[in-house]
């Protein structure tokens, strides 16, 4: 009878120690976090519309495409500031201007393009000096 | 005409020439301590030097916890003779403290197993602080990651988590080595417990004095007296 009762105690001390590893973070699996360059989840950056505007230079006219941008602020963990990046087709990345990020919206401009061609950006996320997750938004010049 | 001639020249020569010549014996026994010993099966002595008539002497020599030994000493007249001797230990003496050192090796035993049972717990509980101090860590770190706005130092944090993954393995490897103490322990404590629960302290019976104090002859100033030993083990 003792046996069995220390049996039970030895069975339930080893069930406990076994929860134990429970208790352990996998980094590769915290990928909720829209500042967090392994972020995976709903798109931080949603399209919103797009033109394309001719302008300019000297007596050449050209277009450029204007993509509008909501940064979808709801994933954040809590209301903060933030400031954007994005990379243009070229590879070139552009700042935007923390003035133009009051309302979450910004717009992303590429140079010469040719109607009926579709550019992606691929802005992304920062705070402080360092950036983190993005997603790809495409526009088509007309 | 011979013998009385012998006769006479004995009478004449009186006391000077019969007077038994004595020579000294000194007991260098061990152990020195205690010793007594009976001579020619009469008188009981404990003293260092006995002077004895020149001549062949009986001795039957003893000391608490040794065996009785007799031998034969042979006295030469008016010299001084060493009687060297180491008295041997007596069977139960021998055997009294062999059950008395399994008796202290258990009771030893008996105090020295808490000893692995207090320290698998106390190993154990410090396991379990580290455990819990690593454990808060990695929960203050989940709770970092989802409140962060810094890109930074998420990957810093990403970076200590590692080490504190690291940690919590130490703590929880700990204390899995602290609970197998713990249950060795106990095991220790219940085999020790169980094995020596009979044991008694061993009491020794010198029956070897018994046999020595058995009747003598005590010298004394008026002559001396017949007497027997009789031992009674009061510890019981």
């Amino acid at each position: 009878m003792k046996f069995t009762k220390g049996a039970y105690v030895l069975f339930a001390c080893l069930v406990a120690l076994g929860a134990c590893k429970k208790a352990e973070i996998d980094p590769e699996e915290l990928t909720t976090n829209p500042f967090d360059k392994d972020y995976v989840g709903e798109a931080i950056f949603g399209f919103v519309s797009e033109r394309t505007v001719s302008y300019q230079i000297d007596t050449t006219t050209f277009l450029k495409l204007e993509v509008d941008v909501q940064v979808n602020t709801a994933l954040f963990p809590k209301p903060t500031n933030y400031i954007v990046q994005y990379e243009l087709p070229s590879g070139q990345t552009l700042d935007v201007p923390l003035a133009d990020l009051q309302d979450d919206v910004f717009t992303m401009t590429v140079l010469e393009v040719a109607p009926g061609i579709r550019y992606c950006f691929h802005p992304r996320l920062g705070n402080n000096g360092s950036y983190g997750s993005g997603n790809t938004i495409c526009g088509t010049a007309e | 005409m011979r013998s009385l001639l012998a006769v006479l020249v004995v009478i004449t020569m009186g006391p000077t020439t019969f007077a038994q010549k004595t020579g000294t014996l000194r007991m260098m026994v061990d152990p020195a301590a205690g010793l007594e010993f009976v001579v020619d099966h009469k008188y009981r002595m404990q003293q260092r030097e006995v002077k004895l008539g020149e001549g062949l002497h009986h001795f039957s020599l003893w000391a608490p916890e040794r065996r009785v030994v007799d031998t034969s000493v042979f006295v030469i007249a008016d010299r001084t003779s060493d009687l060297v001797m180491r008295l041997p230990f007596s069977e139960e003496y021998q055997q009294y403290r062999k059950d008395l050192g399994l008796y202290e090796d258990g009771r030893l035993m008996r105090q020295l197993s808490p000893l692995v049972l207090v320290g698998g717990l106390v190993w154990t509980g410090l396991s379990i602080g580290s455990y819990g101090k690593a454990k808060d860590q990695l929960e203050d770190d989940r709770t970092a990651y989802n409140e962060s706005v810094d890109p930074a130092s998420i990957n810093r944090l990403k970076i200590d988590i590692d080490q504190h993954n690291s940690d919590m393995r130490n703590a929880r490897n700990s204390l899995y080595a602290g609970t197998a103490l713990s249950v060795v322990g106990a095991g220790v404590i219940a085999y020790v417990w169980h094995k020596t629960k009979q044991h008694r302290k061993p009491s020794f019976e010198d029956k070897e004095k018994v046999i020595f104090e058995g009747l003598t002859w005590m010298p004394g100033q008026l002559g001396g007296t017949w007497c027997a030993g009789v031992t009674i083990p009061l510890q019981r």
